[in-house]
């Protein structure tokens, strides 16, 4: 019989999943099974009962979290199949968004060093001021449209108020045109220190992530890896159907060694530059049609 | 003593989960408590229950282990086993470990040579 404990804490997992009832019950048992299992195993090595049922507990870590992660891993799966379905649809996009590239339509977001406003708010005119790039957007099946960020703090706004949606395909990919220099810390500012590592503009499909990089490079300790300093971006964009709201999982990094082969990073280090709170390394961005 | 800090024994466990998983389930299906179990016999780490199920359930939307429920032991068990995608990708991942053996240990065997007979002095 199960433990009074394991069935609060499946309760608990099982309403915070947004899954269905189905999927719930399924997710459940499977850590049922293994609650009890490992209860027994604690047990027959002597350890008290009440303490073997908290140990248990302990290995599954707090069911908001664990709920988040099984939830984020379906959705993984839905996005992937949907990019799968989509992907004539989204290698056209990429091609419509390459050609508008070509045509210098994103002329005003393509990188140029601007003074740094890392504490710039919400509120201020930098902030609210649409993107110059947008003027010259023409409408069409392809029309992108912009995205309104809000809940985020002022470095996430600074960076990504230039972030777009395919609005002809809103499961496929989303296409950031980070306005990145906003993010800089102090002692990076200068022309000559920065190094453009990846396309400022990247299409990114849903449930994938991608690297935004900044900043100087180096020749790692082993070969093919190459060590970055500066800021650094990891982002995984989820599109959210029903509400047709952009999710962002965004990473901040400091230092990261990357293959170059794999572009997989090997090692990340998060500390705390100047101009730039690091500290809270990872945030999340809601953002709406606009 | 050992030479890894504490943070890079965890990362490189961490970084080592998927290929663990689908090596231990080269062996036959497994459930997910034996899947720890198999684990931390082989290597002196657990994966943590709340790291394992979540893992589990990526590898299985991606297609390398595919799970079928059973009730043969008296009570519903999800059981896990490799597809051929995931023989696929532990043969890779099988490969890819061991030429990065074979890349650090030409770069520190000659070293470790180099530091024993020329000991620094000071």
């Amino acid at each position: 019989m199960s433990e009074r404990e394991f069935e609060a804490y499946l309760n608990l997992l099982a309403r915070t999943l947004k899954l269905s009832e189905a999927q719930r019950q399924r997710i459940s048992g499977e850590l049922r099974d293994h609650l009890e299992e490992r209860l027994q195993e604690l047990t027959d090595d002597g350890i008290d009962r009440e303490a073997a049922v908290s140990a248990a507990l302990e290995e599954f870590g707090e069911a908001n979290t664990l709920a988040d992660n099984l939830t984020n891993r379906r959705k993984l799966k839905k996005m992937k199949y949907l990019a799968s379905a989509n992907r004539p649809r989204l290698v056209a996009l990429s091609l419509v968004a390459l050609a508008l590239l070509a045509f210098g339509v994103y002329r005003g977001a393509f990188y140029t060093p601007t003074p740094s406003v890392p504490n710039a708010s919400p509120d201020s005119p930098l902030a609210s001021a649409p993107p110059s790039s947008t003027e010259t957007r023409k409408p069409g099946p392809q029309a992108l449209i912009e995205a309104t960020v809000y809940d985020a703090d002022p470095v996430l706004w600074e960076s990504f108020r230039q972030i777009s949606i395919g609005e002809a395909e809103p499961n496929a990919s989303v296409l950031l045109l980070p306005n990145e220099a906003t993010v800089l810390p102090t002692h990076l500012q200068s022309e000559a220190s920065l190094t453009r590592l990846a396309s400022p503009n990247l299409l990114v499909p849903f449930g994938e992530s991608a690297e935004l990089l900044i900043g100087e490079s180096e020749v790692g300790d082993q070969p093919n890896h190459v060590r970055t300093s500066g800021v650094g971006i990891h982002v995984t964009p989820w599109w959210h159907h029903e509400s047709r709201t952009l999710e962002m999982s965004l990473t901040f990094y400091a230092h990261r060694a990357i293959d170059t082969e794999t572009l997989k990073p090997i090692a990340t280090t998060t500390t705390q530059s100047p101009g730039i709170n690091l500290e809270s390394t990872t945030s999340r961005a809601w953002l709406q049609n606009g | 003593m050992s030479g890894l800090d504490d943070k890079s024994r965890r990362d490189l466990f961490r970084g080592s989960l998927d290929v663990m998983v689908l090596a231990v389930l080269a062996d036959g299906k497994q459930y997910g408590y034996s899947i720890q179990k198999r684990v931390r016999e082989a290597s002196g780490q657990t994966i943590k229950a709340g790291s394992l199920y979540p893992l589990l359930h990526r590898l299985e939307a991606d297609g390398l282990v595919k799970a079928t429920w059973e009730s043969d032991t008296g009570r519903d068990r999800k059981w896990y086993e490799l597809t051929a995608a995931g023989q696929r990708r532990l043969k890779t991942a099988a490969a890819d470990w061991q030429a990065a053996f074979a890349r650090m240990q030409a770069l520190v065997l000659p070293a470790l040579r180099q530091v024993t007979n020329h000991p620094a002095t000071s």
